[in-house]
């Protein structure tokens, strides 16, 4: 996955060794360093025992490893139906914004129809503060009776990752061949049919950045979550903020709470680093 | 998705002919030709900008009246623009707004020159940059409210590991200064924090400008001997641009709207000392229940973010 450009640009290989690819090894190691000490920190942390982790001053990992704290946060009464619902959500949210924005971002490649103006519209959604648009979300919800309803959490991740969809499909759809689609029409396939088993699996691998990426972003959102869920649809990350306004926090249940939200993350992430670049971007971009 | 299975197997070899249908299929085919892709849009498109400007109206609405979700006995009534009046005299705005900035400007400004520096020397294709690229991509996948856990307990004064490594470089006052709780040093390290998971943002979007320079202007620049301090100016900044742009513009606006992690971190204090706009906004709001007064407080984060993106904008068009 993570293969070096240096064979595609040919500039890496003609260059001479200098000293600053020393320096540079050296640099990007310490700031590696930097960046894995925190979540080597939760993970080790998770992994003492209570009297390890109250130890003044902090010892650096654990001596005698336990797996106690996940059999804590297993026991939590609440923690099955937030990461059901953390399960449930994200993946009916990312089911439907690709389902309505795949077609979209097809449309938008093939024909160009509302010019350069309509995909910036799109984007615009995915621009606008999330703080600003919690207030009428909450009301609508509220309104329609849906609070504390999956289906309202659904709809609203759906809506504010279409854009994401729409945008990162742009871009795969439209460097797949058109001619591949075009022979297909001439044998007498449909468009929805050619798009449907021509050009889909041909930008398999896009679809599948942009699900990963999507569901991410809808896996680690916090703010909507925290207001339009309660006790029945809580998410992880609003358990998260739950236990850590706790009067006392246990720091080993904690660490295993953020270990087990963020593991599954980084792997899916590390498996679409290629394209992460590109979906960050919404496409302005390209990795 | 179900689709992909059939369709996959076809991709590679020829397709079977598909029969015709009759002529009534091929009307409804005709039709769906003609409207088809206006049809294939109307759902995303019609959702999209109608739930957006239902929000968007809705939310104008209520900033034009008082609403007190925890008082029902009093009605909710129209005041004109009473609320935006009370938001120009209200002190904590313009706190929360300096704040805001407070933060943003040198997060962005530190997580530039730091991914920028990361980008050019990945760029050098190092040995173990795709290992040191895949390991600086992960703060960003990781939840915000864990990071802010994190960096919370990192930062404890007697469990966390950071105070002792303070106190152990000699730096006695700031290892025994409970650093969240401190008035001066708290944006600090919510800049810290937050240059932490976004720096990784910064150097992916330049890495991948860098990597779009044709070597051309380098070829060149060699004949002419140019020095690498010239080549840097002359060659690599300006045709960076518009990657600089893309990525300051996109870092700038999520700054702006700073709010997952100063939530769990801080929750704003000591006082209001780190009280950005989003949790000014989410307190009216959500604590309060003022809605009406929110609802102004968030036409008024929507307009400062929107003349950020803008002052961006029209440098990136000035630009291209």
């Amino acid at each position: 996955m993570a293969k070096s450009r240096a064979t595609r640009t040919g500039r890496g290989a003609a260059r001479r060794r200098s000293p600053w690819d020393g320096a540079a090894v050296l640099i990007l190691s310490l700031t590696s360093a930097g960046v894995l000490f925190p979540l080597y920190w939760i993970l080790q942390t998770s992994l003492k025992p209570a009297i390890e982790q109250l130890a003044i001053p902090p010892i650096w990992f654990p001596h005698a490893p336990t797996l106690a704290n996940y059999a804590t946060l297993f026991r939590q009464p609440d923690i099955f139906n937030a990461i059901r619902n953390s399960l449930t959500i994200t993946t009916a949210a990312t089911a439907v914004a690709l389902a309505l924005g795949t077609p979209a971002a097809y449309v938008l490649a093939r024909t160009g129809i509302g010019g350069r103006g309509l995909p910036f519209a799109i984007l615009l959604v995915r621009m606008t503060p999330p703080i600003a648009m919690v207030l009428p979300f909450f009301l609508f919800a509220k309104a329609a009776g849906l609070l504390d309803s999956s289906a309202a959490v659904i709809a609203t991740y759906a809506f504010f990752t279409l854009p994401v969809v729409v945008w990162m499909m742009l871009g795969f759809l439209a460097e797949v061949p058109v001619e591949l689609e075009e022979a297909a029409q001439v044998d007498g396939c449909s468009r929805p049919r050619a798009f449907l088993q021509v050009v889909l699996p041909l930008a398999a691998p896009g679809l599948a950045a942009t699900a990963i990426l999507t569901a991410l972003l809808i896996w680690n959102e916090f703010l909507f979550a925290l207001v339009l869920t309660r006790a029945r649809t809580r998410t992880l990350p609003v358990l998260v903020n739950f236990l850590v306004t706790q009067r006392t926090v246990d720091y080993g249940l904690m660490c295993a709470m953020g270990v087990l939200m963020a593991a599954p993350m980084v792997l899916f992430g590390l498996l679409v680093q290629k394209h992460l670049v590109r979906g960050l971007t919404l496409g302005a971009v390209k990795g | 998705m179900a689709e992909r299975g059939p369709g996959r197997e076809q991709a590679g070899g020829p397709f079977p002919p598909v029969p015709q249908v009759g002529t009534r299929g091929g009307r409804r085919a005709g039709l769906l030709a003609r409207w088809g892709p206006q049809l294939t849009l109307a759902p995303a498109l019609g959702l999209l900008g109608g739930i957006f400007l239902a929000a968007f109206a809705y939310t104008v609405a209520l900033s034009l009246s008082a609403w007190l979700l925890l008082r029902p006995e009093l009605p909710r009534a129209y005041v004109g623009l009473r609320n935006f009046q009370d938001l120009v005299s209200d002190p904590r705005v313009w706190t929360a707004l300096r704040n805001t900035l407070a933060f943003a400007l040198p997060a962005v400004a530190l997580e530039f020159l730091a991914g920028l520096a990361l980008a050019l020397l990945l760029q050098r294709e190092p040995r173990g940059a795709a290992f040191f690229k895949s390991v600086l991509l992960i703060p960003l996948m990781v939840a915000p409210v864990v990071t802010g856990f994190t960096w919370a307990f990192m930062l404890h004064l007697d469990f966390g590991p950071l105070p002792q490594l303070f106190r152990a470089l000699g730096l006695a006052t700031l290892g025994a200064t409970p650093v969240l709780a401190s008035r001066a040093l708290v944006m600090p390290a919510l800049v810290l924090v937050d240059a932490w998971i976004s720096t990784p943002f910064m150097m992916l979007v330049l890495l991948a400008g860098l990597q779009a320079i044709p070597p051309e202007p380098y070829e060149a620049a060699a004949v002419d001997g140019a020095s690498a301090r010239q080549r840097f100016l002359l060659i690599t900044l300006p045709l960076l641009r518009p990657a600089i742009l893309v990525a300051l513009l996109i870092r700038t606006i999520n700054a702006v709207n700073f709010f997952d992690v100063a939530f769990i971190m801080t929750g704003g204090g000591p006082g209001t000392a780190s009280e950005v706009l989003a949790l000014f906004n989410y307190r009216v709001t959500f604590g309060d229940f003022d809605l009406g007064y929110g609802a102004a407080v968030s036409l008024f984060v929507l307009v400062v973010s929107a003349a950020v993106s803008l002052s961006y904008i029209r440098t990136l068009q000035r630009a291209s």
